[in-house]
């Protein structure tokens, strides 16, 4: 290799060391992908609002859908229709569970009548389940197949788009809207 | 009667003793709590943290202390819901290594460069003006100068 080479590397490593520092700082953010994703879920039981306890394990077979939620969240207030909604239309191909994060039960207890949520509600007092599967805040959703594997992890608000795709992907016959 | 008593007295304050953490537990949860990055903030440990999934994340690593797991078993814990990222610093295995050794590497080979230039410095290298040079220099210093200038230099 030439002097005249050698002599360039340094500025040449400078180079590609400031490029990949800004390409870090630049590049548009990444949702956070949780490790669980293709893994067997969590197991939980919890009692719910209305009384009585929901196992996972119980439910081990169906496809489930479990939203961890506050009442105290704006984006959770957005997407609760719309979950709802796709809960009473495919409510008996997949189990829809709401989980409570961070939240008093009796502010849990209004919100779920303010937006008539009819699927069971669970709450998770010291957040150990919330915990168990890396929610880092609300809304944050987790879509499990009939054989107990997380397909998918949604962060932030769920659109009636994603509920289609992500339900399809877990068995449940989506029809078309 | 005082016997029963006695034993119920027992039973009572082992079990108010047995919710409660040692220091060796608590100064365990509060190191292991320092090696993991509160997920819902911005640049804390989940020991500094008073958020509420920190506390809880805290609870946890008391609970699994009490359980009898290992540091690298409750770190691995948490890596495994969270992710690497959830760690505060680096794994010494595979690309962390690497932000471990950087530093030190580019420390060597700088140092090295350093040095290299200081010696080149000390080192006549053959560049300096020889005699003759500086000689017809100074005489054309002499030629274009001003004439007062010229005399004083004479």
């Amino acid at each position: 290799m030439s002097r005249r080479v050698l002599r360039w590397w340094p500025v040449a490593l400078a180079t590609l060391i400031v490029l990949a520092l800004a390409y870090g700082l630049l590049k548009p953010g990444q949702s956070p992908v949780t490790p669980l994703v293709g893994q067997t879920a969590p197991a939980f039981s919890l009692p719910t609002l209305r009384g009585g306890k929901i196992s996972l394990a119980a439910l081990h077979g169906r496809p489930v859908v479990v939203n961890f939620w506050a009442s105290w969240c704006v984006p959770c207030q957005q997407e609760t229709p719309t979950l709802e909604r796709f809960a009473a239309r495919y409510g008996k191909q997949a189990a829809f569970l709401g989980v409570t994060f961070s939240d008093p039960v009796a502010d849990a207890r209004r919100f779920v009548q303010q937006y008539g949520i009819s699927y069971p509600v669970l709450i998770d007092h010291r957040s150990d389940t919330a915990i168990n599967y890396g929610v880092t805040g609300v809304p944050e959703t987790f879509f499990i197949n009939a054989q107990g594997v997380i397909v998918y992890h949604a962060v932030g608000p769920l659109t009636a788009a994603l509920l289609r795709k992500e339900l399809a992907r877990i068995g449940v016959a989506v029809r078309p809207s | 009667m005082k016997l029963l008593l006695a034993a119920l007295l027992w039973l009572l304050a082992s079990l108010a003793l047995a919710g409660r953490w040692t220091p060796a537990e608590e100064a365990r949860a509060l190191a292991l709590g320092n090696d993991l990055r509160c997920p819902v903030c911005a640049g804390e440990t989940v020991s500094q943290s008073t958020a509420a999934l920190a506390r809880h994340m805290l609870g946890q690593i008391k609970s699994q202390i009490r359980s009898g797991r290992s540091d690298p078993q409750i770190l691995a814990y948490f890596v495994a819901r969270y992710g690497r990222n959830i760690l505060l610093t680096p794994p010494h295995s595979g690309l962390g290594l690497l932000i471990w050794l950087l530093p030190a590497a580019a420390l060597l080979v700088g140092g090295g460069l350093y040095l290299r230039y200081l010696r080149r410095q000390d080192q006549p290298d053959g560049s300096a003006p020889p005699e003759e040079r500086l000689a017809e220099v100074d005489r054309l210093i002499r030629e274009n100068s001003p004439p007062e200038l010229g005399r004083e230099h004479r």
